[in-house]
């Protein structure tokens, strides 16, 4: 065979190969999503550095120095894309520190706010995940908290429906944390190894 | 004479302890200067020559220095010397090609076996040129009717090659970097750093949980820095 003609058929083959390799592969798949950097370990940095601040303040019994450890983080700047996409762990710590939040402003019965904190949260982690479940669960805490103040007040048809509403809640993140141990249980099936 | 037989030291024949002993030539006098010269050349010394300058009158440790080899046995991973801060910014500059390989030269070749760089088609040419320039005499003439449908081959072959390689990437105008970039490591959800079985609790462990995160991504960015300074 001719050298040459051997040499284009190689190329040609190389094309093709690369062609199809390029169909379906997952480095497409998560193309979008942007790369872990600086910027992103800086602000996990920054939301650690927080979290331990309010492990401090909550020690001492100073929970308003918690809150404003915390509120440092879902207000500050947060690193998006140029497309303003945020990588998943992002919106997962500020959904988690916002579950934190409507804890600690409950214990200090400012329920309003607290449930605002829940629904932000709930805003932030859409996919099923212990994270979402986790703030079905603290909207629970909360609610359970309200119904207890507003039954201490004599607000009894109030607490009532605090206490339906929590109860609502629970369920909520009952089935969201079965589906999601469900999942798990059966990606480990068709797994070697987890 | 009392007829007393006495020994004495012979030198071997041939030995040079045996010949005269003769001056320095023209040449061993050049060398021995330029081994001066590299043992006077301080910081920039031959490493041996540094070596043994050290060795032999050793410079105060400067104290930013000392500070951090302190605090590296103090655990500190990321307090640097000046020399540490020197070879590293020597490392990179080698690896960018602003200067000329010598201690990245292995880390350049273990790139270039992983990740190649096409042929320059003018490379190519050239290595043709002297393939058939080393061939027999009596094939030579009927090779080199063929070298120009061959180098056209060639050419529209690398071409080929090149136009595959950027659809396989599928960023045709990333430049020579794009395989890199889908080489990093990017951001996802941090669900696979928790037991999937087992709920958050009720309260607390918050601040586990964004540690964990933090030191997971954290070593994700650390392989993200290593591909893009193509050294993993």
């Amino acid at each position: 065979m001719k050298p040459e003609l051997v040499i284009v058929l190689l190329a040609a083959l190389g094309l093709s190969g690369c062609g199809r390799s390029d169909a379906g592969s997952d480095a497409c798949a998560c193309a979008a999503a942007p790369v872990v950097d600086a910027a992103l370990l800086a602000f996990l940095s920054k939301a650690r550095a927080a979290h331990h601040q309010a492990d401090l303040a909550q020690d001492d019994g100073n929970l308003e120095l918690a809150i404003t450890a915390l509120d440092g983080v879902v207000r500050g700047p947060r690193p998006t894309t140029a497309s303003g996409e945020r990588g998943p762990e992002v919106a997962e710590v500020l959904a988690d520190t916002r579950a934190r939040l409507a804890d600690l402003r409950s214990d200090l019965g400012d329920f309003p706010l607290a449930l605002r904190d829940v629904d932000d949260g709930l805003a932030l982690a859409t996919r099923p995940t212990h994270f979402r479940g986790h703030l079905f669960e603290t909207r629970g805490v909360v609610l359970e908290r309200q119904a207890r103040a507003l039954d201490a007040r004599g607000e009894v048809q109030g607490a009532a429906r605090a206490k339906s509403d929590a109860l609502d809640a629970f369920d909520a993140a009952i089935k969201i944390q079965d589906q999601v141990i469900t999942e798990a249980l059966s990606g480990d099936a068709g797994r070697p190894g987890r | 004479m009392n007829g007393d037989r006495k020994l004495r030291l012979v030198p071997p024949q041939g030995s040079p302890v045996a010949a005269a002993p003769e001056e320095a030539s023209v040449e061993e006098r050049a060398a021995a200067e330029a081994v001066r010269d590299a043992l006077d050349h301080g910081p920039d010394a031959e490493p041996l020559a540094a070596a043994l300058r050290a060795a032999y009158a050793p410079a105060p440790l400067a104290e930013a220095d000392l500070d951090a080899i302190l605090a590296r046995a103090l655990g500190d991973e990321a307090a640097t010397t000046s020399a540490e801060r020197g070879a590293a910014a020597r490392l990179r500059a080698e690896l960018d090609g602003e200067a000329p390989a010598a201690a990245a030269a292995l880390l350049l070749a273990l790139r270039a076996a992983t990740a190649p760089v096409p042929l320059a088609s003018e490379r190519n040419e050239a290595l043709i040129e002297a393939a058939l320039a080393r061939a027999p005499a009596r094939r030579r003439s009927a090779t080199v009717r063929r070298l120009l449908p061959v180098t056209t081959a060639a050419i529209v072959g690398i071409t080929a090659l090149a136009a595959g390689l950027t659809l396989f990437l599928g960023r045709p105008d990333a430049g020579p970097r794009a395989g890199a970039a889908t080489a990093l490591i990017r951001a996802r959800s941090a669900d696979d750093l928790f037991d999937a079985t087992t709920p958050f609790p009720r309260s607390g462990e918050e601040s586990a949980r964004v540690d964990r995160i933090a030191s997971a991504r954290a070593s994700d960015l650390r392989e993200n820095r290593f591909a893009a300074w193509g050294v993993r």
